[in-house]
């Protein structure tokens, strides 16, 4: 990162060295092969998701307001030009990675990348055939005369660009009944310059060649590039190259006065597919001739433009990562662990009743948190359901949970977040599908998202009705669940019952918010909670001599809170962040920020829990939240800060937080300098990676309270016992 | 209170906990708790609702609630109903509406509870000034028990709402003086409205308002000197967990009056809209939240309080202790409710000893006839303050006097009592002499079926009560009844000579034995001769 001149750092920048830090994972020898290609996946991944809304959202700022300036004083256009050139940095790094480094690993092990000259005749056969089975009746060439015939092709679309010698002597008709043939037609026809190839989502991208030993492939581009002759019989191919077009996911809806949300979103997943291109992505062996003519074509400027050596698209290599057998080239599978905690035979409501339950996903397995669910649906005491749901997964057990509940009787009410970026259309899916099941289903608050995890049970007992809550730091996804470190809380509190439905009736818009007493809420009183809590360990060390915050968060970019942190380390609070992506804080800096420490974990499993201690005096708090400390989750999103208070949970949790901080392995340390360094410090023991330690961890707890040490029968017994 | 509402508390202790709600319509909000009422009569709240309504805005401005302000009460009534339906709270019994000033006042607020009623099921009760303080004083009784170290001497206890303020005077746990003022946060806001006040004016237009209401709490009672100071109200609330830093929890908390001062001051220099934005309230209750202030201000500043108390105490919560008790008057309301009576009984120079003999009696006949008159126990209490006020009328004339009584009972405030239940107490104090109960009568032919009997059981009741004291030296202290077919025996003893008493019965026995088919016979218990 550039010499600073601000006190904090820019957050764009800091984003591009968090996904550097994902590609060093690429880049590291001791990661098994498919593992980095896996990493690779997730970096090109990361890209386009920052392209399609960081991106977006600049080049609005920079054309709407040009003078702008973030805190660090850039302009959107500075801004602009820095991400360009690191991006161009990573992209080099990308491609010399994957050709130059992974694929010869690869080889060696087996998996090849084959190229056209390398296939036999049979294999060749093969790959025709399917070819003309599978993908040609599936794609609708366009043949462009000029750059305004362009068609509109929607984002993040793998595409293939043909430029074919001019040809004044052939007529056009229009045949279409035989894809195939059709092509033929029109590509013989006015033979004009250009035909474009749109590859559609539903196509492979790696194709697997057939073959006696290990596992070979082809990209999907290259396929089709090596028939294209074949299929273009009567056309001179000058080149063909594949091409990729990013647009502006920044779309904004606007709420107010929309009596059918619904509806909007609709229309606002159809408009992010036409907004603006932010990025044309080419290979690099494109002609000059071909990148001027897509870049008119698309409105794109040069600094738009990425050329790329080697494939494009490299989200596509989830599937090469995921190949079935190599297991020597993959991690070690981590199975998540039962928790001694819920016993399968016990009902899950005694198990929360005699105290609260805390779990660590995903080395602990997700099952106790759809079970309490999937028992609320059927549990005849049970009256009611509250559940939030941001980005729920295909096939989810826990919308299936709530659909049966609802079935049942139970009064469901489900906020689905319909603004959940990227995950709007199955999100409306997920809506309808509860709606038609009877469940009460609100799409989130007028000009907030709701992120807060939370899910309420209501149950009637002997004693009178209770409120079993789950609180989690990830969403209810039973797949990212299996890959992201999350908290879950289980607790049938009273006051934060209380203070539970309070925030859900006034997310629903049953009441205006009431006071709460144990939780915090976004936008209602978070951001002051927390601002709360810096300030007296503030007061402490500064009286006391004694303060201490330990932070565990994605991002850190709240300019009020990083000046809190400021503050609070020039009155010798010691603070120690773990934040894993963006960080405007600068730490470690002389007459700012001595007293913080900041490091960053990326490893395997994604970093997603939110974890916060204070010293409080002696009187130690400690809180889960779904808010990470930037603005956009303490001002305009619901998000939750919910205290730990078993002793037990507590003192796990402080141990699980503490515990990135030993780690020499994955986490690196952030500099004065804005500069990300491996942590070098050493231990008695060795390297410490602490996703190892806690999955072994999590292994340990489930078989020390599960091992026989004394020998007890219980036998199964019928009713008449 | 009608009687089919009255229930007593479960005694059971090993029965599940009753499910109740209670709705309070106000000015500015629509609130609604839910709560559970164990068997030992404690509640355990569980889950609240506020939407703000404008009915203050409309009556106390326009006179009456426009129709858009009623659909939008209907529309919040309607998701509430839906809340209790979730809660299995379905029966009326487990529900309590009641209304305040925003629909008192509205020219048209009996539209307005038949289009609730119509729309929603909801019956609204109508909640009169003097029952407000009743659950007021219910409300703040428990800490003035647990924490008496706050209330030596005299406690005001203040609550302003957005049409009225509420004024309470205790000494020690009696109600001194009970009195509601047409002073509140929203009328007070509306009268800036209509003038369309700037800013810097605002304060002082509404000091001299307010200071004129304490000018009338001081000529309304003399003796206001209060020690101490609790604050009611949720804005109060508010401001106390501002300025502490914390909610208000459990226990009263004790705020500076210059912290106060401050905290208004900050409150009034801002709009609502940006009180709105800051505090997250909504823009009716930013609105209410500096004049309600500085309505709690200027009293503590009057009557020279240097720390006001704050009770995490509302209406609704007095509500739910009501309906954890039955519906019926806790012994400590019940207390201050005769505490009231017989003040004013003294201001009409009543025969004090001769009035409560009488009560004596009459409660006496009252619990040992129960099987048969049937009436519930809130009766027992009409029944009561009607024999202790029985004879104020004599003050006017002795010539009419149960008349004279009636009218006076009619334009008196008790504390706790609302206009109905007074319209009970008034008719039979009136039927203690004279001519029975008629159809023709005023006040009486109002009554619906069931209280016209009551009104006649009491009164008949009454009057055997005031025979059994002809004599007014008190010589019939106790009696034990006994019944037959046609006769009730009430044997009195230790007593010699009982024919005064007798002869009196001869006569005002009449009344008792056209209601209940039984001749009264007095006689001297066997076992005291």
């Amino acid at each position: 990162m550039k010499e600073l001149e601000s006190k904090y750092l820019n957050r764009e920048l800091s984003w591009l060295e968090f996904n550097q830090r994902v590609l060093n994972l690429a880049l590291r020898e001791t990661t098994p092969l498919l593992e980095r290609v896996k990493f690779l996946a997730i970096v090109a991944s990361n890209l386009d998701e920052f392209f399609m809304v960081r991106v977006g959202g600049l080049k609005m700022v920079a054309q709407a307001n040009p003078e702008q300036t973030d805190v660090t004083g850039r302009t959107a256009s500075q801004q602009l030009t820095a991400i360009r050139e690191r991006v161009l940095a990573m992209n080099a790094v990308t491609s010399d990675c994957l050709l130059n480094s992974l694929e010869p690993a690869l080889a060696e092990k087996g998996i090849v990348r084959a190229t056209p000259d390398s296939l036999t005749e049979t294999q060749h056969e093969y790959l025709l055939q399917r070819f003309r089975d599978e993908t040609w009746a599936c794609v609708a060439p366009v043949a462009i005369e000029t750059a305004d015939d362009f068609p509109m092709l929607s984002g993040a679309r793998l595409c293939i660009c043909v430029r074919l010698k001019y040809r004044p002597d052939v007529v056009m008709t229009a045949n279409t009944s035989d894809p195939f043939n059709s092509l033929d037609e029109i590509a013989a026809q006015p033979a004009d310059r250009y035909l474009l190839i749109p590859l559609g989502r539903s196509l492979s991208r790696i194709w697997t060649v057939p073959t006696e030993a290990g596992y070979r492939y082809m990209f999907l581009e290259d396929v089709v590039g090596m028939f294209l002759e074949e299929v273009l019989p009567n056309q001179e191919i000058l080149e063909w190259t594949p091409l990729r077009i990013t647009r502006n996911g920044d779309v904004f809806l606007n709420e107010d006065g929309r009596a059918d949300l619904l509806l909007g979103m609709q229309e606002m997943i159809e408009a992010r597919k036409t907004s603006t291109c932010v990025r044309l992505t080419i290979s690099s062996n494109a002609s000059k001739t071909m990148q001027a003519f897509l870049q008119e074509s698309v409105g794109a400027d040069d600094a738009d433009v990425y050329c790329i050596d080697g494939p494009l698209a490299l989200t596509d290599l989830f599937e090469l990562a995921s190949i079935h057998g190599f297991k020597e080239l993959k991690d070690e599978p981590w199975p998540a662990q039962r928790s001694p905690d819920f016993d399968p035979d016990k009902n899950v409501f005694d198990t929360i009743a005699a105290g609260d339950r805390l779990l660590h996903h995903p080395y602990q397995a997700y099952d106790p948190v759809v079970h309490f669910i999937e028992s609320a649906a059927v549990d005849p005491e049970v009256m009611a359901i509250k559940q939030t749901l941001y980005r729920t997964s295909h096939n989810s057990e826990i919308v299936a949970a709530l659909k049966t509940a609802a079935e049942n009787g139970k009064h469901v009410t489900a906020i689905v977040e319909l603004k959940a970026r990227f995950d709007e259309a199955r999100n409306i899916y997920w809506a309808r599908h509860l709606e038609d099941a009877g469940v009460d289903v609100i799409y989130g608050v007028r000009g907030l998202k709701t992120h807060a995890k939370l899910c309420i049970v209501v149950r009637r007992e002997p004693t009178g009705i209770r409120r079993y809550m789950h609180f989690g730091t990830g969403n209810y996804n039973e797949a990212t669940a299996r890959l992201y470190s999350d908290i879950s809380l289980f607790t049938c509190d009273e006051q934060m019952g209380i203070d539970a439905v309070h925030l859900f009736n006034a997310i629903t818009g049953l009441s205006v918010p009431q006071p709460m007493n144990k939780l915090a809420a976004a936008p209602i009183d978070l951001r002051e909670t927390l601002l709360e809590m810096i300030q007296i360990e503030s007061e402490n060390a500064a009286n006391h001599g004694s303060g201490q915050i330990i932070a565990k968060v994605n991002s850190l970019v709240d300019q009020e809170i990083i000046d809190a942190l400021y503050a609070a380390s020039a009155a010798g609070v010691k603070i120690r962040l773990n934040v894993r992506g963006i960080c405007c804080l600068i730490p470690n800096q002389k007459g700012l920020s001595e007293n913080i420490q900041v490091i960053s974990v990326v490893d395997r499993l994604l970093e997603h829990s939110r974890i916060f201690y204070f010293q409080h005096g002696g009187d130690e708090r400690l809180f889960i939240s779904s808010a990470d400390w930037m603005g956009r989750n303490l001002d305009r999103r619901v998000e939750l800060f919910v205290p730990i208070q078993d002793p037990d949970c507590k003192s796990r949790l402080t141990r699980i937080l503490k515990t990135y901080f030993d780690d020499n392995v994955s986490a690196m340390e952030l500099g004065a300098d804005g500069n990300y360094t491996s942590v070098t410090r050493k231990r008695k023991k060795g390297m410490f990676r602490a996703q190892q330690f806690l999955y072994d961890e999590a292994r340990q707890i489930y078989s020390s309270q599960t091992d026989p040490k004394t020998t007890v029968f219980q036998p199964h017994r019928g009713e008449a016992f | 209170m009608t009687t089919e509402l009255a229930q007593t508390p479960n005694p059971d202790p090993t029965a599940p906990p009753r499910l109740v709600a209670v709705i309070d319509i106000g000015a500015t909000s629509l609130r609604m708790q839910i709560a559970e009422i164990h068997s030992d009569t404690s509640v355990r709240k569980l889950e609240s609702f506020s939407q703000a309504v404008s009915l203050g805005k409309d009556s106390f401005m326009k006179g009456f609630i426009e129709r858009s302000t009623t659909e939008d009460c209907v529309k919040v009534l309607d998701i509430y109903r839906q809340k209790l339906n979730e809660y299995g709270i379905t029966d009326s019994s487990q529900v309590r509406v009641i209304a305040t000033s925003g629909v008192r006042e509205a020219g048209n607020r009996l539209a307005f509870v038949d289009r609730v009623f119509v729309a929603s099921g909801f019956e609204i009760e109508p909640f009169e000034e003097a029952e407000l303080h009743r659950v007021t004083y219910l409300g703040v009784l428990p800490f003035l028990i647990a924490e008496p170290e706050y209330f030596a001497g005299l406690t005001m206890v203040t609550e302003v709402g957005g049409g009225t303020s509420e004024v309470l005077l205790l000494d020690r746990t009696n109600v001194a003086f009970s009195r509601t003022y047409r002073l509140g946060a929203l009328r007070l806001r509306n009268a800036l409205d209509r003038l369309d006040a700037p800013l810097g004016k605002s304060r002082s237009l509404m000091e001299t308002q307010i200071l004129q209401t304490i000018s009338q709490i001081k000529s309304d009672c003399p003796n206001c000197l209060p020690k101490n100071f609790v604050a009611m109200g949720g804005d109060i609330r508010f401001a106390a967990k501002e300025i502490n830093q914390r909610p208000v929890g459990d226990e009263i908390v004790k705020i500076k009056t210059d912290a106060l001062k401050k905290f208004t001051d900050e409150i009034l220099n801002q709009s609502p809209d940006s009180l709105a934005a800051r505090f997250h309230m909504s823009l009716p209750d930013a609105q209410s939240v500096g004049p309600a202030l500085l309505t709690q201000l200027t009293f503590a500043r009057e009557f020279n309080i240097k720390n006001l108390l704050v009770a995490n105490v509302s209406l609704r919560d007095g509500l739910l202790k009501e309906m954890a008790q039955g519906r019926g008057w806790s012994e400590s309301i019940q207390e201050q409710i005769i505490r009231s009576a017989v003040q004013t009984g003294r201001k009409f120079c009543f025969a004090e000893t001769h009035a409560l003999h009488v009560a004596k009696l009459a409660c006496s006949l009252f619990d040992q006839t129960q099987s048969l008159h049937q009436l519930p126990d809130r009766f027992h209490k009409i029944l009561q303050l009607a024999a202790i006020l029985h004879d104020i009328g004599s003050f006017i004339n002795t010539k009419s006097r149960h008349k004279h009584s009636m009218f006076l009972i009619q334009n008196s405030e008790f504390f706790g009592i609302g206009s109905a239940d007074l319209e009970l107490i008034a008719l039979v104090a009136r039927y203690h002499r004279g001519a029975p109960p008629q159809p023709l009568h005023e006040g009486y032919a109002k009554l619906d079926r069931l209280q016209r009997v009551a009104t006649s059981k009491l009164a008949a009741m009454l009057r055997v009560a005031k025979a059994l004291d002809i004599s007014r030296n008190g010589r019939i202290d106790s009696f034990t009844c006994r019944l037959d077919v046609s006769r009730l025996y009430l044997h009195v003893p230790d007593v010699a000579d009982i024919s005064i008493e007798s002869l009196e019965l001869s006569q005002a026995g009449e009344l008792y034995e056209d209601i209940f088919g039984k001749r009264i016979v007095l006689t001297i218990a066997e076992n005291s001769l």
